[in-house]
């Protein structure tokens, strides 16, 4: 049993419909254990795919309205993390790292692509 | 001054690197051997890179459309005006003149929007130079009414020929 947002996206890409299942799978388990951000690297290492791959399948996910892409912002000294934004261009106002306590240029910084599942996975989990 | 402007035109900014991360994961996606994950990355790729355009955008929307209104109205008042005021000969000219002005800017507030491409906007000036180039070089000539009409040829020919000796 999957949220109706689910079944739709399975149904809009029918010869996928077992790797969207076993990503599906992966994510509710995610949000079960607490972790709210699914990063592509991981869940390809999961599932046995590439980051890209996991990147796409994520990608149709968000497309269908159960996930949101959002970028991660760690300080690259501590590697803390300083921002989690959606909207790259909000990664351009870079906040005050208050662990190292100083501001960052891109080269002290780390950025992560990943995805948050939105109340249709998060309902769907509990 | 200079020095630090480049330096903050030249210095990658975060929402750069996230997008050349995205780029290089689609790039990953097209690699793929599923033709479905394929046939995705390259249409998120796609979607990306539109989106990529519309966030970098030098001029708001709303900017955009202010200004856009605002020579609509202009072009409109200055057509009445010019309709109104001056014989009809001039009265039109200045109205092709008018509009033509008026098609460039749009077009260049449509191109700042990202809503036409750099190389249609160069088609267009060219299309309005050439169209420029034209008219000047016929006015230069002589009288661009004239020609083409059955008054202008006799006209040309009366000029061309010597006039005839009396003697």
């Amino acid at each position: 049993m999957s949220s109706p947002k689910f079944e739709s996206v399975k149904r809009n890409n029918p010869r996928i419909v077992v790797l969207l299942d076993r990503l599906g799978e992966y994510i509710r388990d995610q949000v079960r254990s607490g972790r709210g951000y699914i990063v592509p690297k991981l869940a390809g290492a999961v599932l046995g795919l590439s980051d890209g791959e996991a990147f796409v399948l994520l990608e149709i996910l968000a497309a269908g309205g159960l996930l949101q892409r959002v970028y991660n912002l760690y300080c690259g000294k501590t590697g803390a993390l300083l921002a989690t934004v959606e909207d790259p261009k909000q990664l351009d106002e870079i906040p005050h790292c208050d662990y190292c306590d100083e501001d960052h240029d891109l080269s002290g910084l780390k950025i992560e692509i990943a995805f948050t599942a939105n109340d249709a996975f998060c309902n769907k989990a509990a | 001054m200079t020095t630090r402007r480049k330096k903050a035109i030249d210095t990658p900014k975060p929402s750069d690197e996230a997008y050349r991360q995205v780029f290089g994961l689609l790039e990953l996606g097209e690699r793929s051997s599923n033709p479905d994950i394929r046939a995705a990355a390259i249409e998120i790729a796609k979607n990306t890179s539109t989106d990529q355009r519309y966030r970098n955008l030098r001029v708001s929307a709303k900017t955009i459309m202010l200004a856009g209104t605002l020579v609509l109205i202009l072009t409109v008042a200055a057509c009445w005006y010019a309709q109104i005021h001056y014989a009809a000969t001039l009265a039109n000219s200045i109205t092709g003149v008018v509009l033509t002005v008026a098609v460039l800017l749009i077009a260049l507030y449509t191109l700042l929007s990202g809503h036409l491409s750099q190389e249609n906007f160069v088609k267009l000036c060219t299309a309005v130079w050439d169209k420029f180039k034209g008219a000047y070089s016929s006015t230069a000539a002589g009288s661009p009414k004239m020609e083409g009409t059955e008054s202008g040829v006799k006209q040309i020919q009366a000029g061309d020929d010597p006039k005839p000796n009396p003697n």
